[in-house]
């Protein structure tokens, strides 16, 4: 196969170019200039014009359901609106049920993920058994199993004790401890962020130094033991500031930032809308600049989507009792796209920050266009526009304040090993 | 107006509306008016409430409408029988309106997704509770020509406060300055744009500052479970230094009148004398009430009638 005329984009290679690419064999086989490509008698050429080239997109943090609440989603649902989204991996978050906490789970996932997923699956294990915070996972099982990352995602870890031993004991495995960092005795569960739409609302806010308060015990921690430690989900300012502070100093440290809190503030809350809860809670406008900032800087190293889908019946409760959450695989590339179009953020720190840096971070092998690496390829439209509601949303759930809008920007081919995951 | 869900959803003509309809109701000597006799009230109470339930009831009744109760006192709608399927049912029994109160804030605006009926808050977690402040300001007009121009404040826990959110509505836009008190852990921490900088609302910790020279001061009770989760060591720690006595007013303002919505904790908010006091004028509180919930309703009705 040859894609011509496409605008590559690889950050591992500096390559921003119109070029066209051969796959062969699922490889990427040779990457030249326009019209130096010879296509065999039988080949398939795709006519690129217009369109990026990128490495597949990898969603390091989704929460596929699977096992356990798969009338929310499966993991072949999941991974349908990955493809669909331009995704050719996702990370799967170990709150399922039973927890992934350790490897005959992991097993299980990556069976089933075998026979129905639409996209490479890459498990998260655990921090601590049950997610409980209490004892540690079975770490070297999971990652020998397959866990690329560890992390108890929507669960903190509050003991410090325990995480500077996960942080210890999981280092020679050399897989990341990702970190929902959140103070919950802070933070009360509390169903918004502390500010002046929370007074307004009359609901008693989660103040953003809950966050900040955890991140600088994970830095600390990170310095203490030399491990690995990304930040999930950043949302404040004042966790930014740690983050690039620590990376001054060389520490081991990564963070993500997802395209609700880059694209909305607390008030798009609104009226009590439950589409607009998560956690960590939409911030203040001042907040939302910052990450976008320190997206485009490199501060952040990833977008990621969070992927949470619920059921309806969780998001119709009152705002403060109703879940957290909201889906993300079809609609963070054209989210985060369109911070590049208002030229907030380059086109090759978006294509990292959606490919090559999540990789990077989770120790793939994947993310990049080099020659004899696998054809993990996606091909967006920048221009495209499509809508995004019921009908064309892929999830079992429909749990995202973007349903009914208008989207710019679209995976038009995703590509696995030079298979066709994706089209249209 | 078609509902009653917020002060901030009231329009300037509706507030008037209202007060004018409950000086009618005052001031004439029949004590009932059977003007909405074929209407059928549903009182929703997912809290417990004595004084509002009773108010509200009483009002209806005294128009004639039939009241229905739904009370589920202390139970949560976070937990068993969900809320949509309830409304649904309930639905089918054509209530004309709903009067909700719920530990939720922001549930009124739920409500409205199950059922076409108007519905008037009557409390919603610490987010407001229209009707009390509509009767608060109206018994103030009772002492005062006007609000406008007038210092007041709002003295104790703000932040679990529905009294207070709604009262700041209303009394700001009457053109009252409102001044916020209470200790640091029972105030908001930021406070809407249009609170600051609009209407001048301010915060002040400190009750003697906060007091001084003003027109009105409106206490009302501090809960139980403030303690259990630290915004407060004690009452008695509480008393020492945010309780509203006499000789304070006295001495600080000694023009205001106090406010408190009942039921106090006597000398814990405020002190019992005070509370006796010719200038507190809870006991009007209370008689008004049923004058400005009757007002809602029938102003509800008779905007239904316009648009049947």
């Amino acid at each position: 196969m040859i894609i011509q005329n496409g605008l590559v984009i690889d950050p591992s290679q500096k390559l921003e170019k119109i070029q066209d690419l051969k796959i062969k064999d699922g490889k990427i086989a040779q990457i030249a200039n326009p019209g130096e490509i010879q296509a065999e008698s039988s080949e398939k050429v795709i006519d690129a014009s217009g369109h990026y080239v990128t490495p597949g997109l990898v969603d390091m943090h989704v929460h596929l359901r699977e096992p356990g609440e798969t009338l929310k989603e499966n993991i072949e649902s999941g991974t349908r609106a990955a493809a669909a989204g331009g995704f050719t991996g996702v990370a799967c978050m170990a709150n399922t049920q039973p927890v992934n906490d350790e490897p005959s789970v992991t097993h299980s996932i990556l069976q089933k993920a075998k026979a129905t997923a639409k996209v490479r699956v890459f498990p998260i294990g655990a921090v601590t058994r049950g997610l409980k915070g209490e004892q540690l996972s079975q770490m070297a099982g999971l990652v020998q199993a397959g866990c690329v990352a560890l992390s108890d995602d929507g669960m903190p870890v509050m003991n410090a004790q325990l995480m500077r031993h996960a942080m210890e004991y999981s280092r020679s495995f050399e897989v990341p401890i990702i970190s929902h960092s959140e103070d919950l005795s802070l933070s009360m569960g509390r169903p918004m962020s502390e500010g002046a739409q929370s007074t307004f609302l009359g609901l008693m806010g989660n103040p953003p130094e809950s966050e900040e308060i955890m991140i600088a015990r994970e830095i600390s921690l990170a310095r203490l033991t030399g491990a690995r430690v990304h930040i999930a989900h950043l949302s404040t300012d004042l966790g930014l500031h740690l983050i690039r502070s620590a990376k001054k100093q060389g520490l081991k440290v990564t963070a993500e930032v997802t395209p609700h809190h880059l694209l909305l503030d607390d008030e798009s809350v609104g009226i009590y809308d439950s589409q607009h809860k998560m956690a960590p809670p939409l911030r203040a406008k001042s907040c939302q600049e910052a990450l976008i900032e320190g997206l485009s800087d490199g501060t952040i190293d990833a977008i990621a989507s969070d992927h949470a889908p619920h059921d309806p019946e969780l998001k119709s409760k009152p705002f403060d009792c109703a879940a957290n959450g909201v889906l993300g695989l079809q609609t963070t590339l054209p989210l985060t796209l369109s911070l590049v179009h208002q030229k907030r953020l380059s086109l090759s720190r978006w294509v990292e920050a959606l490919s090559t840096a999540p990789c990077k971070i989770l120790g793939l092998p994947h993310g990049t266009l080099e020659v004899g690496t696998a054809a993990d390829i996606t091909i967006i439209d920048p221009k495209k526009e499509w809508m995004y509601d019921e009908s064309s949303n892929l999830s079992k759930s429909q749990n995202s304040p973007f349903l009914g809008q208008t989207m710019k920007g679209k995976a038009v081919m995703t590509l696995l090993e030079g298979e066709m995951i994706h089209e249209g | 107006m078609k509902e009653l869900l917020s002060i901030s959803s009231l329009s300037d003509e509706d507030i008037q509306t209202i007060f004018k309809k409950a000086k009618f109701f005052l001031n004439s000597k029949e004590k009932a008016y059977h003007r909405h006799p074929s209407r059928r009230i549903c009182l929703f109470f997912l809290e417990d409430s004595t004084r509002t339930r009773l108010s509200f009831d009483i009002a209806a009744r005294n128009l004639g409408a039939q009241t229905m109760m739904f009370a589920t006192g202390g139970s949560s709608m976070s937990k068993g029988e969900s809320l949509g399927d309830t409304l649904r049912i309930l639905n089918k029994y054509q209530f004309d309106a709903y009067v909700i109160r719920t530990e939720n804030a922001g549930a009124p605006w739920l409500f409205k997704r199950y059922t076409p009926s108007p519905i008037i808050n009557a409390g919603d977690g610490a987010h407001e509770h229209p009707s009390q402040a509509l009767l608060d300001a109206f018994t103030l007009l009772e002492t005062w020509k006007e609000i406008k121009g007038k210092r007041i404040c709002l003295l104790g826990d703000v932040i679990h406060s529905r009294v207070a959110g709604s009262n700041i509505r209303l009394l700001s836009r009457l053109g009252a300055k409102v001044i916020l008190c209470g200790p640091g852990t029972l105030l908001p921490r930021k406070l809407p744009k249009e609170w600051e900088e609009h209407w001048g609302v301010e915060m002040e910790e400190k009750m003697e500052k906060a007091i001084e020279g003003v027109d009105a001061v409106m206490t009302w009770r501090l809960q139980k479970e403030r303690m259990t989760h630290n915004f407060v060591p004690s009452f008695q720690d509480y008393s020492k230094a945010w309780k509203l006595t006499e000789s304070i007013v006295e001495r600080l303002c000694p023009e205001a009148v106090i406010l408190h919505p009942g039921p106090a904790n006597r000398e814990i908010e405020i002190e019992s004398k005070l509370l006796d006091s010719d200038r507190c004028l809870v006991l009007n509180q209370a008689k008004n009430g049923t004058y400005i919930r009757m007002a809602i309703l029938d102003y509800l009705f008779e905007t239904q009638e316009k648009m049947e």
